[in-house]
Protein backbone atom coordinates (compact mmCIF):
# COMPACT_ATOMS: atom_id res chain seq x y z
CA UNK A 1 0.00 0.00 0.00
CA UNK A 2 1.33 3.25 -0.78
CA UNK A 3 0.65 6.40 0.84
CA UNK A 4 -0.03 9.91 -0.65
CA UNK A 5 4.15 11.15 -0.12
CA UNK A 6 5.60 8.58 -2.69
CA UNK A 7 3.08 9.76 -5.15
CA UNK A 8 3.82 13.53 -4.35
CA UNK A 9 7.78 12.21 -4.69
CA UNK A 10 7.43 10.61 -7.81
CA UNK A 11 5.57 13.24 -9.14
CA UNK A 12 7.87 15.99 -8.34
CA UNK A 13 10.94 14.18 -10.02
CA UNK A 14 8.88 13.43 -13.06
CA UNK A 15 8.18 16.53 -13.50
CA UNK A 16 11.38 18.15 -13.20
CA UNK A 17 12.46 15.55 -14.93
CA UNK A 18 9.84 16.29 -18.06
CA UNK A 19 11.00 19.64 -18.06
CA UNK A 20 14.62 19.01 -18.62
CA UNK A 21 13.23 16.27 -21.52
CA UNK A 22 10.39 18.17 -23.14
CA UNK A 23 10.79 21.70 -21.62
CA UNK A 24 14.48 22.09 -21.72
CA UNK A 25 14.48 24.09 -18.85
CA UNK A 26 15.91 23.54 -14.74
CA UNK A 27 12.61 23.04 -12.24
CA UNK A 28 13.14 23.68 -8.86
CA UNK A 29 11.06 22.99 -5.65
CA UNK A 30 9.46 26.46 -4.52
CA UNK A 31 7.13 25.53 -1.61
CA UNK A 32 4.80 23.04 -0.82
CA UNK A 33 4.55 19.58 0.18
CA UNK A 34 2.19 20.25 2.89
CA UNK A 35 -0.79 17.86 2.89
CA UNK A 36 -4.19 19.74 2.08
CA UNK A 37 -2.53 23.38 2.06
CA UNK A 38 -4.38 25.56 0.20
CA UNK A 39 -3.27 27.00 -3.41
CA UNK A 40 -4.53 29.20 -5.76
CA UNK A 41 -3.45 28.56 -9.63
CA UNK A 42 -6.60 29.20 -12.02
CA UNK A 43 -5.71 26.93 -15.32
CA UNK A 44 -4.44 23.58 -15.86
CA UNK A 45 -4.62 19.46 -16.46
CA UNK A 46 -5.26 16.71 -14.48
CA UNK A 47 -4.61 12.58 -15.45
CA UNK A 48 -6.56 10.49 -13.96
CA UNK A 49 -3.90 6.90 -12.44
CA UNK A 50 -6.06 4.28 -11.08
CA UNK A 51 -4.71 1.21 -9.79
CA UNK A 52 -5.98 -1.37 -7.09
CA UNK A 53 -3.81 0.69 -4.44
CA UNK A 54 -5.22 3.99 -5.26
CA UNK A 55 -6.95 6.66 -7.10
CA UNK A 56 -4.61 9.33 -7.91
CA UNK A 57 -5.33 12.81 -9.80
CA UNK A 58 -2.10 14.13 -10.71
CA UNK A 59 -2.49 17.75 -12.00
CA UNK A 60 -0.31 20.89 -13.35
CA UNK A 61 -2.00 24.38 -12.87
CA UNK A 62 -0.58 27.72 -13.20
CA UNK A 63 -1.90 31.58 -13.61
CA UNK A 64 -2.91 30.92 -17.38
CA UNK A 65 -0.14 33.34 -18.26
CA UNK A 66 2.49 30.93 -17.02
CA UNK A 67 0.39 28.34 -18.74
CA UNK A 68 0.84 30.15 -22.15
CA UNK A 69 4.83 30.06 -21.67
CA UNK A 70 4.88 26.12 -20.85
CA UNK A 71 2.87 25.98 -23.79
CA UNK A 72 5.56 28.47 -25.93
CA UNK A 73 8.15 26.47 -25.04
CA UNK A 74 6.77 23.14 -25.76
CA UNK A 75 5.71 24.45 -29.42
CA UNK A 76 8.70 25.86 -30.08
CA UNK A 77 7.12 29.24 -30.30
CA UNK A 78 8.67 33.34 -29.80
CA UNK A 79 7.88 35.21 -26.82
CA UNK A 80 4.37 36.68 -27.13
CA UNK A 81 3.72 34.91 -30.38
CA UNK A 82 -0.06 34.31 -30.08
CA UNK A 83 -2.21 31.11 -30.23
CA UNK A 84 -5.15 30.12 -32.44
CA UNK A 85 -6.50 29.77 -29.34
CA UNK A 86 -7.02 28.88 -25.64
CA UNK A 87 -8.04 25.42 -26.82
CA UNK A 88 -3.97 24.83 -27.91
CA UNK A 89 -3.03 26.18 -24.65
CA UNK A 90 -5.11 23.97 -22.66
CA UNK A 91 -3.80 20.91 -24.99
CA UNK A 92 -0.43 21.57 -24.75
CA UNK A 93 -0.63 21.93 -20.89
CA UNK A 94 -2.60 18.27 -20.88
CA UNK A 95 0.35 16.93 -23.01
CA UNK A 96 2.75 18.03 -20.36
CA UNK A 97 0.86 16.49 -17.55
CA UNK A 98 0.24 13.29 -19.93
CA UNK A 99 4.02 12.78 -20.37
CA UNK A 100 4.15 13.45 -16.51
CA UNK A 101 1.88 11.21 -15.76
CA UNK A 102 3.63 8.71 -17.90
CA UNK A 103 6.64 9.36 -16.10
CA UNK A 104 4.63 8.60 -12.77
CA UNK A 105 3.64 5.38 -13.90
CA UNK A 106 7.08 4.39 -14.86
CA UNK A 107 8.36 5.39 -11.48
CA UNK A 108 5.74 4.12 -9.44
CA UNK A 109 5.77 0.47 -11.36
CA UNK A 110 7.51 -1.99 -9.43
CA UNK A 111 5.28 -1.06 -6.25
CA UNK A 112 1.82 -0.40 -7.82
CA UNK A 113 2.31 -2.47 -11.46
CA UNK A 114 -1.30 -2.07 -12.50
CA UNK A 115 -1.40 1.41 -12.73
CA UNK A 116 -3.74 2.91 -15.55
CA UNK A 117 -3.77 6.26 -16.65
CA UNK A 118 -6.62 8.07 -18.27
CA UNK A 119 -6.79 11.16 -20.29
CA UNK A 120 -5.97 14.19 -19.64
CA UNK A 121 -8.96 17.09 -18.26
CA UNK A 122 -8.10 20.92 -18.71
CA UNK A 123 -9.71 23.02 -16.18
CA UNK A 124 -10.36 26.80 -15.59
CA UNK A 125 -10.61 27.49 -11.85
CA UNK A 126 -10.00 25.44 -8.95
CA UNK A 127 -11.23 22.12 -8.26
CA UNK A 128 -12.68 21.34 -4.97
CA UNK A 129 -11.26 18.08 -3.89
CA UNK A 130 -13.41 16.42 -0.91
CA UNK A 131 -12.76 13.29 1.03
CA UNK A 132 -8.74 13.05 -0.68
CA UNK A 133 -5.82 13.66 0.05
CA UNK A 134 -3.95 16.54 -1.43
CA UNK A 135 -0.78 17.91 -1.63
CA UNK A 136 0.66 20.85 -3.61
CA UNK A 137 4.11 21.45 -4.42
CA UNK A 138 4.95 24.97 -6.16
CA UNK A 139 7.68 24.24 -8.87
CA UNK A 140 9.41 27.33 -10.75
CA UNK A 141 10.90 27.39 -14.28
CA UNK A 142 12.71 30.54 -14.65
CA UNK A 143 10.26 32.83 -13.89
CA UNK A 144 7.34 30.71 -14.37
CA UNK A 145 5.80 29.36 -11.45
CA UNK A 146 3.34 26.34 -11.59
CA UNK A 147 1.96 23.57 -8.91
CA UNK A 148 1.91 20.32 -9.23
CA UNK A 149 -0.69 19.10 -7.55
CA UNK A 150 -1.54 15.32 -6.09
CA UNK A 151 -4.70 14.17 -5.08
CA UNK A 152 -5.31 10.51 -3.58
CA UNK A 153 -8.07 8.40 -2.33
CA UNK A 154 -8.10 4.47 -1.81
CA UNK A 155 -9.45 2.72 -4.18
CA UNK A 156 -11.75 1.33 -1.61
CA UNK A 157 -12.89 5.12 -0.86
CA UNK A 158 -13.22 5.76 -4.83
CA UNK A 159 -15.49 2.96 -5.81
CA UNK A 160 -17.73 3.46 -2.73
CA UNK A 161 -18.63 7.07 -3.79
CA UNK A 162 -18.98 6.46 -7.70
CA UNK A 163 -21.67 3.66 -6.35
CA UNK A 164 -25.21 4.91 -7.46
CA UNK A 165 -27.70 6.41 -4.96
CA UNK A 166 -30.53 4.11 -3.66
CA UNK B 1 6.88 7.97 -47.75
CA UNK B 2 3.48 8.59 -46.05
CA UNK B 3 3.54 8.27 -42.56
CA UNK B 4 -0.08 9.24 -40.29
CA UNK B 5 0.71 10.40 -37.56
CA UNK B 6 -2.48 9.44 -34.85
CA UNK B 7 -3.00 11.08 -31.59
CA UNK B 8 -6.24 12.76 -29.84
CA UNK B 9 -3.61 16.31 -29.07
CA UNK B 10 -2.79 18.76 -31.81
CA UNK B 11 -0.10 19.88 -30.12
CA UNK B 12 1.45 16.32 -30.06
CA UNK B 13 0.72 15.62 -33.85
CA UNK B 14 2.60 18.88 -34.41
CA UNK B 15 5.57 18.08 -32.09
CA UNK B 16 5.62 14.37 -33.95
CA UNK B 17 6.09 15.86 -37.34
CA UNK B 18 8.32 19.08 -36.11
CA UNK B 19 10.30 16.25 -34.85
CA UNK B 20 10.23 14.12 -37.89
CA UNK B 21 11.10 16.99 -39.65
CA UNK B 22 14.38 17.63 -37.47
CA UNK B 23 15.52 13.83 -37.90
CA UNK B 24 15.67 14.37 -41.46
CA UNK B 25 12.88 12.52 -42.31
CA UNK B 26 11.18 13.77 -45.32
CA UNK B 27 7.85 12.33 -46.04
CA UNK B 28 3.79 13.33 -46.63
CA UNK B 29 2.34 13.26 -43.06
CA UNK B 30 -1.76 13.04 -42.70
CA UNK B 31 -3.28 12.87 -39.42
CA UNK B 32 -5.53 11.41 -37.03
CA UNK B 33 -7.39 12.59 -34.13
CA UNK B 34 -8.02 8.67 -32.69
CA UNK B 35 -7.53 4.50 -33.41
CA UNK B 36 -11.34 4.46 -35.30
CA UNK B 37 -10.73 8.01 -37.57
CA UNK B 38 -6.87 6.35 -38.14
CA UNK B 39 -8.48 2.78 -39.22
CA UNK B 40 -10.56 4.87 -41.52
CA UNK B 41 -7.76 6.65 -43.61
CA UNK B 42 -5.58 3.22 -43.17
CA UNK B 43 -8.49 1.47 -45.13
CA UNK B 44 -8.89 3.52 -47.50
CA UNK B 45 -5.38 4.22 -48.38
CA UNK B 46 -2.63 2.58 -46.52
CA UNK B 47 0.65 5.09 -45.27
CA UNK B 48 3.60 3.36 -45.33
CA UNK B 49 3.88 4.13 -41.65
CA UNK B 50 2.19 5.01 -38.82
CA UNK B 51 2.99 6.45 -35.48
CA UNK B 52 0.30 6.41 -33.07
CA UNK B 53 -0.05 7.59 -29.40
CA UNK B 54 -1.47 4.73 -27.22
CA UNK B 55 -4.28 6.11 -24.73
CA UNK B 56 -6.68 8.34 -26.96
CA UNK B 57 -11.12 8.21 -26.94
CA UNK B 58 -12.64 6.14 -29.19
CA UNK B 59 -9.96 3.43 -30.03
CA UNK B 60 -6.58 3.13 -28.29
CA UNK B 61 -3.50 2.82 -30.13
CA UNK B 62 -3.10 -0.95 -29.49
CA UNK B 63 -6.80 -2.02 -30.31
CA UNK B 64 -5.75 0.35 -33.66
CA UNK B 65 -2.58 -2.38 -34.26
CA UNK B 66 -4.46 -5.16 -33.34
CA UNK B 67 -7.50 -4.53 -35.71
CA UNK B 68 -4.91 -3.73 -38.44
CA UNK B 69 -3.34 -7.56 -38.05
CA UNK B 70 -6.95 -9.41 -37.81
CA UNK B 71 -7.54 -7.64 -40.80
CA UNK B 72 -4.43 -8.93 -42.67
CA UNK B 73 -3.04 -5.22 -42.52
CA UNK B 74 0.79 -5.33 -43.09
CA UNK B 75 1.04 -1.78 -42.54
CA UNK B 76 4.57 -0.91 -40.14
CA UNK B 77 2.89 0.78 -36.93
CA UNK B 78 5.42 2.32 -34.16
CA UNK B 79 4.37 3.76 -31.05
CA UNK B 80 4.78 7.90 -29.66
CA UNK B 81 3.44 7.14 -26.43
CA UNK B 82 3.70 8.65 -22.50
CA UNK B 83 4.28 5.16 -20.95
CA UNK B 84 7.03 3.19 -21.65
CA UNK B 85 6.94 0.32 -19.20
CA UNK B 86 8.33 -3.04 -19.87
CA UNK B 87 4.65 -4.62 -20.04
CA UNK B 88 3.45 -1.98 -22.20
CA UNK B 89 6.82 -2.57 -25.11
CA UNK B 90 6.13 -6.57 -24.68
CA UNK B 91 2.68 -5.90 -25.84
CA UNK B 92 3.03 -3.46 -28.38
CA UNK B 93 5.87 -5.62 -29.63
CA UNK B 94 3.83 -9.17 -29.20
CA UNK B 95 1.19 -7.30 -31.16
CA UNK B 96 3.25 -6.23 -34.31
CA UNK B 97 4.85 -3.23 -33.44
CA UNK B 98 8.04 -1.83 -34.48
CA UNK B 99 8.98 0.03 -32.16
CA UNK B 100 7.70 2.82 -28.94
CA UNK B 101 9.06 5.90 -28.19
CA UNK B 102 8.07 7.22 -24.68
CA UNK B 103 7.55 10.83 -24.22
CA UNK B 104 9.13 13.09 -23.99
CA UNK B 105 11.51 12.27 -27.05
CA UNK B 106 14.29 13.98 -29.05
CA UNK B 107 14.91 13.90 -32.55
CA UNK B 108 18.06 11.33 -31.87
CA UNK B 109 14.85 8.84 -30.37
CA UNK B 110 13.08 9.25 -33.72
CA UNK B 111 16.48 8.74 -35.41
CA UNK B 112 17.31 5.72 -33.57
CA UNK B 113 13.87 3.86 -33.80
CA UNK B 114 12.76 5.01 -37.21
CA UNK B 115 16.16 4.58 -39.58
CA UNK B 116 15.56 1.03 -40.31
CA UNK B 117 12.23 1.95 -41.52
CA UNK B 118 13.40 4.98 -43.68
Amino acid sequence: MTGIGDWVDAAVVATVAVAAQALEREASVLAGGEVGAPFDAPFGAYVPLSSSDSAVQFGIVAEFSDCEGLARILLGMGDGEPFESEGDVADAVGEIANMVAGAIKTRMNAEVPDIVLGLPLCVRGTIQAQGVEQVVTELGLGAMRMHVVVLRSSTHAAKVRSRPAL
Amino acid sequence: MKVLVVDDSKVMRLIVMRTLRQAGFACDVTEAVDGKQALEVIRTAPPDLVLSDWNMPEMTGIELLETLRAEGSPVKVGFVTTEGTAQMRTRATAAGALFLIAKPFTAEHFKAALGSVF
